[in-house]
């Protein structure tokens, strides 16, 4: 974006999260070449940003939130930044909901899940992706700060079905979603208690009889890979299905 | 710290989370089915507001529940805490009386059964309980206790204990713990009950379906309530909404099998219109209304937990719950019972008991009746943790990262590796 644009309507961010950016790196060059490809005109602020603070506020350390906050939020500013697209449903919670809690009416920053932004390119036509040959059926799971936290159900849903993918629930999904394990400092504070929930939720999506399992957030998508390699679940992150039938 | 290795790896989690893992969509079924002629957002909507009221009102309407069970010839004790209560129960039950007890988590939160099997013939009226007691296990859930004991560990008991020739059935099991128990009550000297709801116009409701409360407080000659200050709502219509809801969300049934209504000491007038008091009930009601704790909840902002109606719907979800039962939580279970620990045992207990294991996945609010925000309150208490230097060592080091570089990770993530350590969500 020029200058002028940036004076007149601000900057979209593509805030990939911590877990994106230093662990699931692919995930990052995924939404990319997705968001590129939509013809979405984004910034980047690499080590400019930080940590949006979902970890430290689950954990208790209120002073430091607050700090990663304000810190975020001069950044944005000076970047002119009016909307974030991000790939990691805890930070969209987390800019979305406890931001605009902490900050209030000063918070005036547009926030987006990667599935909406998606989602409407696909609808709009701007996303071309090839015609699917058969209809293939998986497995999608709702991640709590997706589904739950933030009522997002029915986006990456509708993505999997235009890539041509069949959606078998398992037993518990949407409002009822299993937990992968992963929230809340579990996955890092407790590992055996965590590995044990991550198979509860392999096990129910083993019972759908499909072979994929897709998600679309880090922290769920690392529990899985983990805990898959005792489990018939082929694990996908949603963005990875989405580059294997881009135009 | 509860040794997290050892008890996921324990028969009796195993057993207890398979029933749960079982039996938790034919609950949700039921529960529904339960709902079909209820407006179930009215109902929600209806318990908030009723909670909401009782909560602000508290003090006057304790003071009035109090007034008005009095002049029905019900004994009315406050206790502060669970030592005071304690004390008062056992006042009231001599030692060597014949005692029976129904279910009641306020029972439980004091620790009086302890001290009544030193002192007293003690019997667990409720099956779950009974078995409970038996097995010489501890209750994990607070509809279904035993769920955690298998039908096989029963059996035996019950033939080495009371010299019983017994299959492994169910119903032979149960038909001969329900004779049993029915002898007991038969011949208690004292029952024992909790209450669900207590009504400020003189009501003391107590919801059961085996029916084993019914008896407990109707035959012996003393029955001794022992309830909290939170269980107080207006009026006996309130009242009987709750009980809607308990049987709704903790059993899946539109209504529970029995809901007695207590509201003096049985009495009579038949002889020439002179009030007699103590027909076929007992002689002498007595109500413990405790709060242990509840006030200060109420002074510090948690209210939110106290408008709960005791009926476990957000345990059976919950993962944490699912993979570690009673563990998570002291006298009360979850995340809710979390915070419970942290107003009755202390935030170190709290902190011990289960503070960092939520995993903040809101399965359990939104399974709520009353819609209680758990995680929420689990991440207030979490910050008070902090501020008493109450931290993990993970949490600690994540920290470090975070206030060095910016992010949970620091420098150590390697290219292409999941890190052991995920700092995140
Ligand atoms: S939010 Fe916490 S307490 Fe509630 S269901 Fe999830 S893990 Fe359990
Ligand atoms: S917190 Fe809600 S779901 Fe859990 S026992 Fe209380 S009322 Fe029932």
């Amino acid at each position: 974006m020029g200058i002028f644009d940036k004076i007149m309507g601000g900057n979209t961010l593509y805030y990939p999260g911590c877990m994106v950016k230093f662990v699931m790196k692919n995930l990052q060059d995924n939404y990319e070449e997705i968001l590129r490809k939509s013809g979405i005109d984004f910034i980047k602020l690499n080590d400019l940003e930080a940590c949006c603070g979902s970890p430290v506020l689950n954990a208790g350390y209120e002073r430091d939130f607050k700090t990663l906050a304000k810190k975020n939020l001069d950044i944005f500013k000076k970047h002119a930044v009016k909307k974030i697209i991000t790939s990691c449903p805890a930070c969209y919670k987390t800019f979305n909901k406890d931001y605009r809690e902490l900050i209030g009416e000063e918070w005036d920053v547009e926030v987006e899940h990667v599935t909406q932004t998606i989602y409407k390119a696909l609808r709009k036509g701007k996303l071309k992706i090839k015609n699917p040959e058969k209809r293939t059926k998986l497995t999608y799971h709702d991640p709590c700060h997706l589904g739950r936290h933030s009522g997002i159900y029915e986006e990456p849903r509708k993505i999997l079905e235009k890539l041509g993918y069949e959606i078998v629930d398992m037993k518990s999904s949407k409002e009822g979603a299993l937990c992968c394990g992963g929230g809340g400092g579990v996955r890092s504070n407790f590992s055996e208690l965590s590995n044990a929930i991550t198979k509860d939720l392999l096990e129910e999506a083993e019972d759908t009889k499909t072979t994929v399992l897709v998600t679309t957030c880090p922290m769920c998508d690392a529990c899985f890979l983990q805990g898959a390699k005792n489990s018939k679940m082929n694990v996908k992150e949603l963005s990875e299905l989405i580059i294997e039938k881009l135009e | 710290m509860t040794n997290l290795k050892k008890t996921l790896k324990s028969e009796r989690v195993k057993v207890g989370k398979e029933t749960v893992i079982e039996n938790y969509n034919n609950y949700l079924e039921n529960r529904k089915k339960s709902q079909k002629d209820v407006d179930v957002d009215k109902l929600k909507e209806e318990l908030k507001e009723i909670k909401k009221y009782s909560i602000e009102n508290l003090d006057e309407l304790k003071r009035k529940t109090i007034k008005n069970l009095k002049e029905q010839n019900i004994q009315v004790f406050e206790a502060k805490d669970a030592k005071e209560a304690r004390k008062i129960a056992l006042k009231l039950i001599p030692k060597g009386k014949k005692v029976v007890k129904s279910k009641s988590n306020v029972v439980n939160e004091i620790c009086l059964e302890r001290e009544l099997l030193k002192r007293n013939e003690f019997t667990e009226t409720d099956c779950g309980d009974f078995i409970i007691q038996i097995t010489e296990e501890k209750e994990c859930h607070p509809v279904s206790p035993a769920i955690h004991i298998p039908l096989e560990k029963i059996t035996e008991t019950i033939k080495e204990k009371f010299k019983a020739k017994l299959p492994n059935d169910p119903a032979k099991i149960t038909h001969w713990i329900r004779d049993y128990i029915k002898k007991k009550i038969f011949e208690a000297d004292i029952g024992i009950t909790g209450a669900n709801v207590l009504s400020a116009d003189g009501g003391i409701f107590i919801l059961e379906n085996e029916g084993n409360i019914s008896l407990v407080s109707r035959l012996p000659k003393k029955h001794i309530i022992i309830t909290s200050i939170d269980k107080i709502v207006p009026r006996t219509e309130d009242a009987v909404k709750i009980c809607k809801a308990a049987a709704i969300w903790g059993s899946g049934v539109p209504l529970p099998t029995y809901i007695n209504v207590i509201s003096s000491l049985s009495r009579t007038a038949d002889v020439q219109k002179n009030l007699i008091w103590g027909m076929y009930g007992p002689e002498e009601v007595s109500v413990i209304l405790i709060d242990n704790g509840r006030s200060e909840m109420i002074k510090e902002g948690f209210t939110e937990l106290l408008e709960c109606i005791n009926c476990g719907a957000c345990l059976f979800p919950c993962p944490i719950y699912r993979n570690i039962l009673d563990k998570y939580g002291f006298h009360y279970f979850g995340g809710r019972g979390v915070g419970m620990t942290v107003f009755q045992q202390g935030l170190k207990e709290g902190f011990k008991n289960g503070l960092y294991y939520c995993t903040t996945c809101e399965l359990c609010k939104q399974n709520c009746p009353m819609d209680i925000d758990i995680p929420k309150v689990i991440k207030e208490l979490r910050k008070r943790a902090v501020k008493n230097n109450l931290e993990t060592e993970t949490n600690s080091k994540m920290m470090d990262n975070i206030r060095t570089s910016g992010n949970p990770f620091g420098e150590d993530v390697k290219e292409g590796e999941i890190p052991d350590k995920l700092y995140c969500c």
